[in-house]
């Protein structure tokens, strides 16, 4: 297919159009979403009742919610790991679903190691129409239409392997980004050189670079919101080497890639002296006031997850980067497993569930485990806590996310949801049951009362001192003059008090100790990154290490405590 | 912090003095892009080596990357502490080191 008579404004100006099909379709199933979901499980039903799995429970006999409810258990990964094993060692079919499977996807894997989840093509265009398309609509509705004109900083890198039997291996994103590239060069300013690296290359060079080059730049969009702050960063400590490159049209030398990929990036740039010097004058002005604004006139948009643990990363950008002029798509929940809510308006946390995506049932997490509550979507409580269990398009049945959600309100029958926190990312010195959105906001309110330039943080659960107490490793990218450790650790023990009050109560009673603190040294928590890239994992699935809940983990950061702050 | 080049049949060897850290990092990171085409292989003598922050982690990482194409890199002459740092840091399991 020809693409070049295409442009951006084209590409975008269409799918916006078709992604306000899409969102009116979803308000219209919104006031039928328990009957419209219903219907989603009878068919997923009788589609898959010939499957191992569906002879296995005799999908051909259930007609009702309630007998799916008897007849299933609830399931985790350790049910499907042999169906999985057999399906990519043995290419044998028909085992957990009889929808064509597309691609095997890794999972982020917050916890352990990663999974290995089978992506049929029937989830990839559920994908693509409810995530990307509503994406677009909203974006149409709430921005200014010079955003379709313009060019999007991709921060996502796809790979894609080819496992046994010649079965593809990636990420979701990677199909995305695979079924868009020959229109990529039209709406992105990274080069797919970057999207798509090869050998050992320096995305994250070609990113801030090809991106600063980039005055129509509109929107940086990433899976992780904390993706679009660790560029933003990057370029505020390496801005002169990149302005260099941009005004002589060169890559410097020390910047790492293989040579062919050096070769065919040289015949896409091009001295930019004007450009340069427009940079330049910027930059030279120093870091208190926002930059990204300023360097992108046109810059309307940031988009990721930015909920639960992201949180801290959306602050930073809001307090360091960008002025109220940008607004914020912060994507819904949205995993491997499926996608689970989309959100349908700017700036907001809450998303829609899709009746169409997967069955959903909610257990209440006050339930603790009494499966005997759980709730189908229409008897969901506005202001509750559940945890969703899916039964979804790629063969997973009456699945545990384990991901907690907030019912937040309703649109007609359709619950809205905000993610809150992973469920097993909770942590425990006694029985305060901590959660990670408590950690962060004690480190993000430690660091607005202090003025600390916070880069990352990660608590560990001391259990095994005399007195249980919480241990928080701080990396800092600045520290106030006159402030010091004890400041520091005094403030984060008071407000994560403040923010998980039984950790009080054990410290009143004599039975836990108030939290300590250890500086990490800078770079800690990017040598954590790549050292995850290194062992094979998916830059874009590498979450943050907030709860430490391994020995690794704990070793790691312990072993890179910063010393001159300990004394 | 002091780098001394000795180069042996397409071996370089790096004898590190001093602290690797975010100040100096970059110094070594500098002598590595600049290393010669025919070099093969890279050693690291750490005998005198008395501090590696997370910096000089990534320093090493990077090129671990790089020389993994080639015949390699090792480590060695580190001290106990420095060890430490390489073991509890995760470098041991793909890193030579002597």
């Amino acid at each position: 297919m020809d693409f070049t008579h295409l442009t951006a404004e084209m590409i975008n100006t269409y799918s916006a159009l078709e992604g306000a099909k899409t969102l009116e379709f979803l308000k219209q199933q919104s006031k039928h979403a328990m009957r419209e979901n219903e219907a989603l499980l009878m068919k997923i039903l009788s589609d898959n009742k010939d499957t191992e799995i569906g002879r296995k429970y005799d999908f051909a006999s259930i007609h009702s919610i309630e007998e799916y409810q008897k007849r299933l258990p609830i399931t985790t990964y350790d049910d499907y790991v042999d169906y999985v094993l057999r399906d990519v060692q043995n290419d044998e079919q028909n085992l957990m679903t009889a929808y064509p499977i597309r691609i095997y996807c890794e999972t982020s894997g917050s916890l352990g190691n990663p999974k290995i989840i089978p992506m049929s093509e029937n989830t990839i265009q559920i994908h693509q129409k409810y995530n990307s398309g509503i994406c677009d609509a909203v974006k149409d509705a709430a921005l200014n239409p010079s955003w379709k004109k313009g060019r999007v900083m991709i921060l996502t890198e796809s790979k894609m392997t080819e496992m046994k039997k010649g079965k593809e291996y990636g990420s979701l994103s990677a199909i995305f980004m695979q079924q868009a590239k020959e229109v990529l060069p039209l709406i992105s300013s990274t080069p797919v050189e970057a999207i798509f690296p090869s050998g050992d290359t320096d995305t994250r060079y070609l990113q801030a670079r090809f991106g600063l080059a980039a005055s129509d730049l509109v929107q940086i969009s990433s899976s992780f919101i904390s993706f679009a702050a660790e560029i933003l960063r990057y370029i505020e400590n390496h801005w002169c080497m990149i302005v260099e490159d941009i005004e002589k049209g060169t890559i410097n030398s020390e910047i790492r890639m293989p040579d062919d990929v050096r070769e065919r990036l040289m015949t896409k740039i091009i001295p930019m002296p004007e450009r340069a010097a427009e940079l330049r004058a910027i930059f030279e002005e120093g870091f208190d006031k926002p930059f990204a604004t300023r360097v992108w006139k046109h810059l309307q948009l940031v988009s990721g997850v930015g909920t639960g643990a992201f949180e801290i990363y959306e602050k930073k950008i809001k307090e360091r980067y960008v002025d109220e002029r940008v607004q914020f798509y912060f994507s819904g929940l949205n995993s491997t497993e499926g996608l689970f809510s989309v959100p349908i308006t700017m700036n907001d946390k809450t998303s829609a569930i899709i009746p169409h995506s997967m069955f959903y049932e909610f257990l209440p997490v006050d339930a603790h485990d009494d499966f005997s509550q759980i709730v189908t979507l229409d008897k969901v409580e506005v202001g509750r806590d559940y945890e969703i269990v899916m039964t979804n398009l790629n063969g997973l049945y009456r699945y545990r996310m384990r991901d907690c959600i907030r019912i937040m309100d309703k649109y007609n029958e359709l619950p809205m949801i905000q993610f809150r926190y992973r469920l097993d990312q909770v942590a425990d010195i006694i029985d305060d049951h901590t959660e990670e959105i408590a950690f962060t906001k004690t480190a993000l309110d430690t660091a607005s009362q202090l003025g600390l330039d916070l880069v990352d943080y990660s608590v560990y659960p001391d259990r095994d001192a005399a007195l249980p107490r919480y241990i928080y490793f701080l990396e800092l990218a600045g520290i106030p003059e006159g402030i010091t450790r004890e400041n520091i650790r005094a403030a984060l023990h008071n407000n994560l008090e403040k923010y998980s009050p039984d950790i009080q109560t054990y410290r009143e009673k004599g039975i836990g100790a108030p939290t300590e603190l250890h500086i990490l040294q800078p770079e800690t928590y990017m040598l954590y990154q790549d050292l995850m890239v290194l062992k094979g994992r998916n830059p874009a699935q590498i979450k943050p290490v907030h709860i430490i809940t391994n020995e690794f983990h704990y070793r790691f950061f312990s072993k890179l405590i910063e010393e001159k702050w300990e004394h | 912090m002091v780098i001394n080049k000795n180069t042996v049949n397409g071996i370089m060897e790096f004898s590190i003095e001093g602290k690797l850290d975010t100040t100096t990092a970059p110094q070594l990171e500098a002598e590595l892009n600049a290393l010669p085409g025919d070099i093969t292989a890279v050693v690291f003598d750490f005998q005198k080596l008395i501090y590696i922050s997370s910096a000089g982690l990534r320093v090493l990482l990077k090129f671990y990357k790089k020389m993994n194409t080639l015949d390699g890199m090792k480590v060695i002459h580190v001290n106990e502490s420095i060890m430490e740092v390489l073991d509890m840091t995760g470098f041991t399991d793909f890193l030579t080191v002597e």
